[in-house]
Formats: structure tokens, C-alpha cells, sequence
């Protein structure tokens, strides 16, 4: 018998149809993708499947409990109770244990989703702890109630990709142990190409395809998997080649430390967000700079486009120092327009109170002294340019989809006609078919104007499909830089490795494959000697606790920040 | 949510408005004209509230009060509106020691209880209605503050102030160009609050003698003249005004969050 059989399901909200007649089964142990793009009622599935909606119409038969684990889960979890209570709670309630027990039995459970020191992590609050954690934390709240059958919507959405492979190998182990069936809802093909034993691709309500990966990849039936297969990386894709051009942009030493609150008596501690950083962006290039949240990069990127002060360092860009006006008057300074960002989440970045042609045409008329018709002209042409159609130019933006958001962020930028911009985690948000149509647009328009591009980004793919070259950072430093097409095919650095062998493969290889183990250390004062990723480096010698390694020339135009590189 | 209410308090205030300006044109009676024979004579088809015990007709002098006490409340919050809500955008935005001594006095006076210091304020300033204003400004002036510092401060990172400063906006631009609008819908609601608390602030005063003086109508006076009357029967001479000042707080707070409805530019479609 099949542990879940959903027949003729379907859900309305009002008169909208959000689930129609989705008829699937799962086995025992089988893992079950559901894929599909934003708004092709997964998620709603999922919740009717939990019965936190009620159906319109179909059965749901389930042999056992069903769990569920969030997307988001810092978000997903009580943030005014510790983790541990809040485990301890669902225990008593579905296991009947008493206080002292669920205690117990709430720590082994953290221990068992692989955090560690539990005991200690079982007291703290979700917000003292990182994204990665908090999923566990998740799961683990979702084992408490012996589920047959975990369901996971988006779990590792904002997740760094290599906390997203041990998260997912942790869910695939714990459910494989338990022998409980799985449903992974994602929009990424590729990762659950990888991670499941089937997929239902669902689009309007409906499934409209189920198959195993290897029969999806090579014989489409449906249309919307076929979109979303085009909107994967195909693989043996060539990273464009670097243009020669003059630099654009050097920078050099540059550091941003942040006091930390200290104590009485105590030595200042320093947060080293940025820690020394040298580089140089060329005019019509396309540079990447990945790393894992929490890494600087973000920092950097605000230092360089000068919204922040950095603590030391120089950036010489259109024949000025401009690391020398302070942030408070960059705006008015006369490489302004020449210098922009698209600053991350599209969402949060455009005035609420603000049309599209407004928040197009508010930065050109301060920044260029073009008189009212030339502003106008200049915003219906660049809205144009990003594909917004002009019955679009009077909405509000909590009126544009999220994709249509990250136009008028990228619009807004390019407005003003600058020479080089800083693009902040541009795709984010977006799922994988808007993030490929938004990423062809930002290399069209980079060809066409000429533009030099900073592109900072977690996700080593989208760098990989607009990048040239390519800076890994770690803890505040570059580790590794060099042209994209060799750091993907042969990274020097351990740490770009364990990064690169932590994306989604297409086509997709059930393989084991070595994880980065654990997290980057605080950046409080970190250890004045000694490699910075010696903690995590599966190569790690007696060398690398000694002394840093200098980022260094490795040939080919290549630089690396090894004493052992691979 | 409840549309009728809203249109109900907008219509109300806006009435409190026309009776302000129009008020001592349109009454029926002369609000200072005493005439001892018709003293304390109850609600009538002549006198619709009464007359006190001077024999003035009480509907006169009620609605001849709302310019004066409206007249006190709209520029004392107008007044705390303007320093306030600059004062704290500025604090919240450029912080430093601006904020720390500003987040002193706003604590100073917040440890009062702020009746207490308006009646002090006007005691020590002299007993004019310009002093009303500014005692009833001053005590108002904490929530401004800490209102938009505090909504400042939240915003102060977003990604559209991020956005501006990239745009060629300095400080004073983002302050006053992109963070004081977004919180205009929050600050209309503080404000209406605020109105009507104003009334009443205005109205205490003058109940306790500092402020408006008799003769000059004014709630809180005409209240206090009609409070001695309650025990002997006469209600009319303290309710109508009590009634009156209640009426005008009620719609303020309800205007208040008809206000905060219609600028929300989320529920623009």
C-alpha cells in the first residue's frame, strides 16, 4: 500500500482555482519533487496535505503523521522561546513526555540533526542562531512528532548552497533511517533532479508531468517543464572571456571593521567585515564575488559603491580617489552617476510611495542636469530597454511581480548611464525562470552599453552564466580570483572546491561528494595567525595554523590564497 | 474595514470645522448676552441646550466655543508636528550626540505627568491662550519625536534610502524627500490622536482656571461654570459642553484611522 495517495485534489480560495484535480502517490522512503514555478499551487498542495487547508474537493489518504519544515525557518520558528523548549513542547504534546524528558529528548534531537553542542544550543533563541541552524532546528521540530511522511517547502531558500547540501543530505538520511516518504517542494529543477526519486511539475493548479530525472531531462512532455529546463544552466556552458580594457575601478587595502559593544576593562574587539582587499575591475567586464552569507561581501560592495565609509584602503575610479569623500557626501560628488548599484532585494528597494517612472526619473533629474522632457525621454527609453511596457510605468510597486521589481531596481541604475555598477545579489528573490530571463537581460545590456559589472552573489551560478572572472571571498578576504571558466574547471583554493562541489549538478549525478563541514568563524577578532579557513580545510596542514597565506600569483592570471593549493 | 465609520468621523470633523469658522454667525442667540430672568432654564424649542445661570443660551456658547478650542488644539499640534517630527527624523537618521541629548530632554519630560507640566508651563509663562498653544505643544512633542526617530531609525537602511543616496540624494533629501513622506501615513494618525487630546489638554486647563477665562466660551469653562449646578439638578449646564468636547475627541481618534486608510499607498489599487 502507498503511504500517501492524493486523488482529485483541489483547493479554492474564492473563485480562483489554486489546486485542481492533483492526483499523485508515494511510496515508503521515496522522495517526491514537486517543482514548479512561483504560484503553481505547491505550497498550497503541501498545506492541504497537512490539512491547514481544506480541500474543495478529493481525498488524501496518509498511512502515519505528516511533518512539515518551512521555508524560512527563522521566520517559521516562535522568536521569543529557545529552541529547545520549543521542541520539548511539541513533544509533550504528541509524545506525552514529561518536562524533563522532552528536555532530554529535545537535545538528542538537536544532536541528531547535527548541531553541535546541543545541550547549550538547545537554551539560545532562534535569532542567535544562523539560517543553517534554524533549518535544523526545523527538522528537528518536525522528527518530534514521528512523521511518516516530511514534506519540505523550499527548505534551503536563502541558504548558502553549501549549507543547503548538508541540510538536504540531512533531511535524505533522516528520512532514509526512518523509512518515511518525503515531498521536497522547489522552484530549482536541478535540485531536485538531484535530490528525488521522481518530480510532479505543477503549473496553473495542475501537474502536468510526472517522471524520474533522467526521463525529465531527456524527453519533455509538458510545456512548462520545458520552461523551466530552459531556464537551468546547460552544462558545458562557457562563462563568457574577459574583454581587454583599461581598469575601471582599483581598489586597494580596503578594510571596514566594526566596533563590537565590549566590556568594562576589556580590549576593543573589532568586527573584520572587510579585512584588506585588493582589486581591480575592468572597463566591459563582468567580475563576480561569491562566498557564503555572512562573508563581507555585501560590505565590500557597499564600501565600493560608497554608501559606507571603509576603515583603510583606496579606490581610485574616474580619476579620483573616492574612497577619501566621505559616504555623507558621495551623493553629490561628480562620479556619482558614473559609479551605481542595484541594491539587494528588489522588494524593499523602491519607495513604496513612488510609480516606476518616478523611481526611474527622481535619480536622473539630481544626478544629470537634464531638463524635464530630456528626464522623460531618458526613462521611457530605459524602461524600454528592460522590457517594463509602458502601462507599467504608472504602478505602484507593491503592483509589479517580483520580477518586474528587479527591472525597475536594475533600470534605476543604469538611468543615470554609468560606467560601472554593483549588483547586489540581483536575483535573489526571483524563481529560476525569472532569474534566467533577468540574467539575460543584465548581459545584454552590458554588451550594448558597455558596462563594467560587479556581480555579488551566493549563488556560484548565476556567476558562472555572466562573470568573466570570478573573487571567492572567505571571512572578509579574497581567497581566490581568476578568469571564471578556469576557477570552475579547476579551483586551486579548498574552499572554492568545496563550494563548486556543492551546486546542484545538471544533469543531475547522484554522487558523494565531499561538503564543506560547519560554518565560517565569527569575524570578532579572528585568530592573527594562521589560515582563517584552517577550521574548515579538509587538506589542513600544521603550516596553515602557523601563518595566513598571501593571496598570490598562480599563472594564467590566476591568484590564490593557499599554502597548499589543489 | 469599516468604511461607514470612517466616512462618519471625516464627516464629523470636517462639520467641527465649518462650526469653527462659521459658528458665531450661525447660533441663534448672542453667547455673551446675559439675561437673569431666563437663568437655569432647562432644554427647550428656544434655548436647545438651556441657559446657565446668567441666563446665556447654552447651544450658543457650545458652538461658538469649537473655534476657540479647535483654533487652540490644530496649531498646538501643527506647532509639535513640525519640531517634533524634524527633530526626530533627524535624530533617528543622523544619530550621535544630537540623538543622545535630545533622547535626554524627550526622557525629562516624559518622567512628568504631562498635565502637570502643561499647568506649570502656562502658571510660569502667563495666563494666555498663545500660552495654552505652547504648553499644549511641548507636552505633545515626546511622541513626535520618538515617533519618527524611532521609524527613522527602522528605515535609515532600507533598500529605497540605499537607493536614493546612490540617486544624488544627501542627507537632508532622504530625511525630508524619502523618509518623512513613508511615515506621513503614521504621523496623520498620531496627529488626529493627538487633536483630540489636545482639546481635551486645552479644556483641563481652562477647567482649572489656567487658560481661557470666563466669559469667553470655551468647553472647559463653560464645563467647570455648570459643574456646581450638577447637584442641584440643573445637568444641562455641564453635560452640553461635556458632551461636546467628548463628541469632538471620539471623532478625531476615529478620523485618525480613516486617515491612516486612505494613505496607505498598499491599499492604493
Amino acid at each position: 500500500m502507498n503511504l500517501l495517495d492524493v486523488a482529485g485534489l483541489a483547493v479554492r480560495f474564492g473563485p480562483v482555482d489554486a489546486v485542481a484535480d492533483v492526483t499523485f502517490t508515494l511510496a515508503r522512503g521515496e522522495t517526491l519533487g514537486l517543482v514548479g514555478a512561483s504560484g503553481s499551487g505547491k505550497s498550497v498542495t503541501a498545506l492541504a496535505i497537512m490539512g491547514l487547508v481544506v480541500p474543495a474537493a478529493g481525498t488524501v489518504t496518509l498511512q502515519g503523521r505528516p511533518a512539515m519544515v518551512f521555508q524560512n525557518a527563522r521566520r517559521a520558528l516562535n522568536p521569543t522561546r529557545s529552541v529547545g523548549r520549543q521542541i520539548a513542547d511539541v513533544l509533550r504534546r504528541h509524545q506525552g513526555l514529561d518536562r524533563g524528558a522532552a528536555r532530554a529528548a529535545a537535545i538528542d534531537l538537536l544532536a541528531r540533526v547535527g548541531l553541535a553542542d546541543p545541550a547549550r544550543r538547545a537554551a539560545a533563541f532562534p535569532f542567535e542562531l544562523s539560517g543553517g541552524m534554524c533549518q535544523r532546528v526545523m527538522i528537528a521540530l518536525a522528527l518530534a512528532t514521528r512523521p511518516a511522511l516530511l514534506i519540505a517547502d523550499e527548505p534551503t531558500t536563502g541558504l548558502d548552497t553549501t549549507v543547503q547540501a548538508t541540510i538536504l543530505d540531512l533531511m535524505a538520511a533522516l528520512a532514509r533511517e526512518r523509512g518515511a516518504g518525503t515531498i521536497l517542494i522547489t522552484h530549482d529543477l536541478a535540485l531536485a533532479a538531484e535530490r528525488c526519486d521522481r518530480i510532479a511539475v505543477m503549473d496553473r493548479g495542475r501537474i502536468v508531468e510526472v517522471a524520474t530525472p533522467a526521463a525529465l531531462f531527456a524527453d519533455a512532455q509538458a510545456t512548462a517543464t520545458r520552461a523551466l529546463l530552459a531556464g537551468l544552466p546547460r552544462a558545458g556552458m562557457m562563462p563568457p572571456r574577459a574583454p581587454a580594457g583599461p581598469p575601471l575601478m582599483v581598489a586597494q587595502g580596503i578594510a571596514k571593521l566594526y566596533p563590537v559593544a565590549r566590556r568594562w576593562f576589556a580590549r576593543p574587539s573589532f568586527l573584520h567585515a572587510v579585512d584588506g582587499v585588493d582589486l581591480t575591475l575592468g572597463q566591459g567586464g563582468a567580475t563576480g564575488l561569491v562566498g557564503e552569507s555572512g562573508c563581507g561581501k555585501s560590505t565590500l560592495a557597499a564600501v565600493l559603491a560608497r554608501l559606507i565609509d571603509p576603515t583603510a584602503g583606496r579606490i581610485d575610479f574616474a580619476g579620483h580617489d573616492i574612497a577619501a569623500v566621505p559616504a555623507r557626501r558621495a551623493p553629490r560628488a561628480p562620479w556619482r552617476p558614473r559609479l551605481q548599484m542595484v541594491v539587494q532585494d528588489a522588494v524593499d528597494s523602491l519607495d513604496p510611495r513612488l510609480t516606476v517612472a518616478q523611481a526611474v526619473a527622481a535619480p536622473l533629474r539630481r544626478l544629470t542636469g537634464l531638463s524635464g522632457r530630456e528626464v522623460q525621454a531618458r526613462v521611457a527609453e530605459i524602461l524600454d530597454r528592460v522590457q517594463l511596457s509602458p502601462e507599467l510605468h504608472g504602478r505602484l510597486p507593491h503592483q509589479l511581480s517580483g520580477g518586474q521589481q528587479a527591472r525597475v531596481g536594475i533600470a534605476r541604475a543604469l538611468a543615470p548611464r554609468p560606467g560601472l555598477v554593483i549588483l547586489d545579489e540581483p536575483t535573489a528573490s526571483l524563481d529560476a525562470a525569472l532569474q534566467a530571463a533577468v540574467l539575460g537581460l543584465l548581459d545584454d545590456l552590458r554588451r550594448d552599453l558597455g558596462l563594467g559589472y560587479l556581480l555579488i552573489s551566493h549563488d556560484l551560478d548565476v556567476v558562472r552564466r555572466l562573470c568573466d572572472r570570478v573573487m571567492v571571498m572567505y571571512l572578509g578576504r579574497i581567497v581566490e580570483a581568476g578568469p571564471t571558466a578556469d576557477i570552475f574547471a579547476r579551483p586551486r583554493h579548498p574552499y572554492t572546491a568545496g563550494l563548486i562541489a556543492a551546486m546542484p549538478q545538471i544533469p543531475p549525478a547522484r554522487r558523494a561528494r565531499p561538503h564543506l563541514a560547519g560554518e565560517a568563524p565569527s569575524p570578532i577578532d579572528p585568530p592573527g595567525h594562521g589560515c582563517a579557513f584552517a577550521g574548515r580545510c579538509p587538506a589542513v596542514q600544521a603550516l596553515c595554523r602557523q601563518a595566513a597565506p598571501p593571496l598570490a600569483g598562480a599563472g594564467d592570471g590566476r591568484q590564490v590564497a593557499c599554502h597548499f593549493p589543489i | 474595514m469599516n468604511n461607514r465609520l470612517s466616512l462618519a468621523a471625516l464627516v464629523a470633523v470636517g462639520l467641527l470645522a465649518v462650526l469653527a469658522v462659521v459658528g458665531p454667525w450661525i447660533v441663534p442667540h448672542d453667547p455673551l448676552a446675559t439675561r437673569v430672568a431666563s437663568s437655569l432654564q432647562p432644554p427647550s424649542a428656544l434655548h436647545w441646550f438651556g441657559t446657565d445661570q446668567l441666563g446665556r443660551d447654552i447651544f450658543a456658547r457650545v458652538v461658538v466655543a469649537t473655534r476657540i478650542d479647535l483654533g487652540i488644539a490644530v496649531s498646538a499640534v501643527a506647532l509639535s508636528f513640525v519640531v517634533g517630527s524634524t527633530l526626530g527624523a533627524a535624530c533617528g537618521y543622523l544619530g550621535g550626540a544630537l540623538d543622545r541629548w535630545a533622547g535626554r530632554v524627550v526622557d525629562m519630560l516624559m518622567a512628568f505627568p504631562l498635565f502637570v507640566v502643561a499647568m506649570a508651563l502656562v502658571a510660569a509663562l502667563g495666563n494666555t491662550v498663545a500660552n495654552i498653544v505652547l504648553a499644549t505643544a511641548i507636552i505633545n512633542l515626546p511622541f513626535y519625536i520618538r515617533f519618527a526617530r524611532a521609524e527613522v531609525a527602522v528605515r535609515r537602511e532600507a533598500g529605497y534610502v540605499q537607493a536614493a543616496r546612490l540617486g544624488g540624494a544627501g542627507p537632508w533629501r532622504v530625511v525630508f524627500g524619502v523618509l518623512l513622506p513613508n511615515l506621513a501615513p503614521g504621523l496623520a494618525v498620531q496627529m488626529s490622536l493627538n487633536l483630540g487630546w489636545a482639546i481635551l489638554n486645552a479644556a483641563g486647563l481652562s477647567f482649572i482656571g489656567l487658560g481661557v477665562r470666563p466669559p469667553a466660551p470655551e468647553w472647559g469653562v463653560l464645563t467647570a461654570e455648570g459643574a456646581p449646578f450638577l447637584i442641584s439638578g440643573q445637568w444641562w449646564v455641564a453635560v452640553f459642553p461635556g458632551l461636546a468636547l467628548m463628541g469632538a475627541v471620539f471623532a478625531f481618534n476615529l478620523a485618525g484611522d480613516a486617515l491612516r486608510d486612505l494613505l496607505d499607498p498598499r491599499r492604493r489599487t
